[in-house]
């Protein structure tokens, strides 16, 4: 079975728009959402809507977090003081704009989702707020994929997509205990496992503005990196036409992202 | 005995003045007129030569104690510089791009010296320089605005140029000219900042076109360490510093 796999749609509701053409000409059978559907962009309220309308599996991404629980915006969350001054504007706006429904609708969002031998998550297992970095030491990345209890871990937050193949192997776990003079030693063998980033629907940092998202084939395991160009000239002129800071429209026709960069793969926000 | 430097901007006056330093082997000084609220190039080319006399405005009658380079901004008319040339015995050098129409440099030069090749400007050029009193900067805040300043963000850049006190107590020098320089940033060899706002000049001189000066203040002022924040910041810095010691 084909299956589509999105994420990061960021209120962009043209790329929304685009990526769901695109999954309708694969013909991919069920749809999958990785969260932060609202931030930075002019359409929160649109862009949940349709998620809902199509009744698409979703998980609680940051952003969307944020919105419900109001901003806690640790130093950890951003990587510069630029970004969280960006970022604070951004979740002022979409504050004011998010309708009671929608909102309701953020909050009960799971923080993962597990179907069969897939796990669907934002960040990683552990917090929607970890970048799962295709440079991740393997031992960690691999601790992420076993504590999902699935084959397959399926992430966005990054906003740059990959698929990062973890070879099946034997790990030893050493326990040292100082009041004894054994080491227990523990040694399990572990299955091929994947990490498939997604990429972002609406707020891409791959250096185009063209959406990213994926197309999975459950029977064959067959990973299509989807990206999809639309007419982002569209939300740049709806980003300055509500106010919005107008560097966020130039950053989006680059394909630089909003506001941010991801750049600790071992973060993980203790808040 | 002045030697007086003039090209269009980013074409290498202060590269060239700094090959010179390099091979001085006797007391040598620079001037720069209308820069002393952000010397950017004196401030880097003393943090390369600590030898380097520099000399402020109101010190031109000295100008002849040391072989002094007379660095003269673009933007600044020859014929106004030429009173002070004047008074000495100087030397005019003229760092021309080989693609640059520049016959009144041509003119006034006693040399010649191929300079490196710049974006033609469509339009005139503006200036923007920002000065900065004290404030210290967040690094990677920095490099964000630096990319999207130098990638046209807010306006069309033939030059950029800037000094920048970080969190570190270091001073940081950011160079840009399109073509030939990359996103560049390094710490300047100057002693570290560590007590409180520093009392030293830092900032930036932008040049080019459509500049959205409202813009670049705004975002630069969003890079900025909070008041409160810096004693916090400087204080870990001296504990890793003194970590760092303590393991040599």
């Amino acid at each position: 079975m084909k299956i589509a796999v999105m994420s990061c749609i960021h209120g962009n509701y043209a790329a929304l728009d685009a990526v769901l053409l695109d999954i309708d000409q694969q013909q991919a059978e069920k749809i999958y959402c990785l969260g932060d559907l609202v931030g930075y962009g002019p359409y929160p309220n649109a862009v949940v809507e349709q998620i809902r309308s199509l009744d698409i599996p979703t998980v609680q991404g940051c952003w969307d977090e944020d919105i419900v629980e109001g901003l806690n915006a640790c130093e950890c969350s951003y990587p510069s003081l630029l970004a969280e001054k960006r970022g604070k504007i951004a979740h002022e706006w979409t504050n004011k704009q998010v309708n009671p429904e929608v909102r309701e609708y953020l909050a009960q969002l799971p923080h993962t989702y597990k179907e069969d031998n897939l796990c669907f998550v934002h960040g990683s297992p552990n917090s929607n707020h970890e970048y799962l970095l295709p440079e991740m030491d393997a031992f960690t990345a691999l601790e992420r994929v076993l504590s999902s209890d699935a084959d397959i871990l399926f992430c966005g937050h990054t906003h740059v997509p990959y698929v990062r193949t973890l070879d099946s192997g034997q790990l030893q776990v050493t326990v040292h205990q100082p009041s004894k003079n054994e080491q227990p030693t523990v040694s399990f063998n572990t299955p091929l496992k994947r990490i498939i980033n997604v990429g972002s629907v609406g707020e891409p940092r791959h250096g185009r503005p063209n959406a990213t998202y994926v197309i999975y084939d459950t029977e064959t395991t067959a990973v299509n990196l989807r990206e999809v160009e639309y007419d982002y000239q569209t939300t740049c002129a709806a980003i300055l036409d509500a106010g919005l800071p107008p560097i966020f429209a130039w950053r989006l026709a680059r394909g630089l992202e909003f506001a941010e960069k991801a750049d600790d793969p071992t973060h993980v926000c203790e808040r | 005995m002045i030697i007086a430097v003039a090209s269009p901007p980013g074409a290498g006056k202060t590269h060239w003045i700094r090959q010179q330093l390099a091979q001085a082997d006797r007391p040598v000084g620079y001037f720069s007129p209308k820069t002393d609220s952000v010397p950017i190039d004196a401030t880097y080319l003393q943090s390369e030569y600590p030898q380097l006399k520099l000399y402020q405005t109101g010190e031109e009658a000295e100008l002849d104690k040391t072989i002094t380079y007379l660095e003269i901004p673009w933007y600044l008319d020859l014929a106004g510089i030429e009173p002070l040339l004047q008074n000495f015995n100087s030397h005019r050098v003229a760092i021309i791009p080989g693609d640059i129409d520049s016959t009144e440099l041509e003119t006034w030069a006693d040399e010649i010296i191929p300079g490196n090749n710049i974006t033609k400007p469509t339009k005139a050029l503006q200036i923007h320089r920002g000065v900065l009193t004290g404030e210290i900067l967040d690094f990677d805040s920095l490099a964000t605005f630096w990319l999207e300043l130098t990638q046209g963000a807010y306006g069309e850049v033939v030059r950029a140029k800037g000094i920048f006190d970080l969190v570190d107590g270091q001073i940081y020098y950011g160079d840009f000219t399109p073509g030939k320089s990359e996103l560049e940033f390094k710490p300047l060899n100057l002693p570290r900042w560590l007590n409180g706002k520093p009392d030293r000049k830092s900032g930036f001189e932008i040049v080019g076109n459509n500049l959205d000066k409202a813009e670049i203040a705004q975002t630069v002022r969003d890079c900025c360490v909070s008041e409160s924040a810096i004693n916090y910041y400087q204080q870990q810095v001296k504990e890793s510093l003194a970590t760092e010691l303590e393991a040599v």
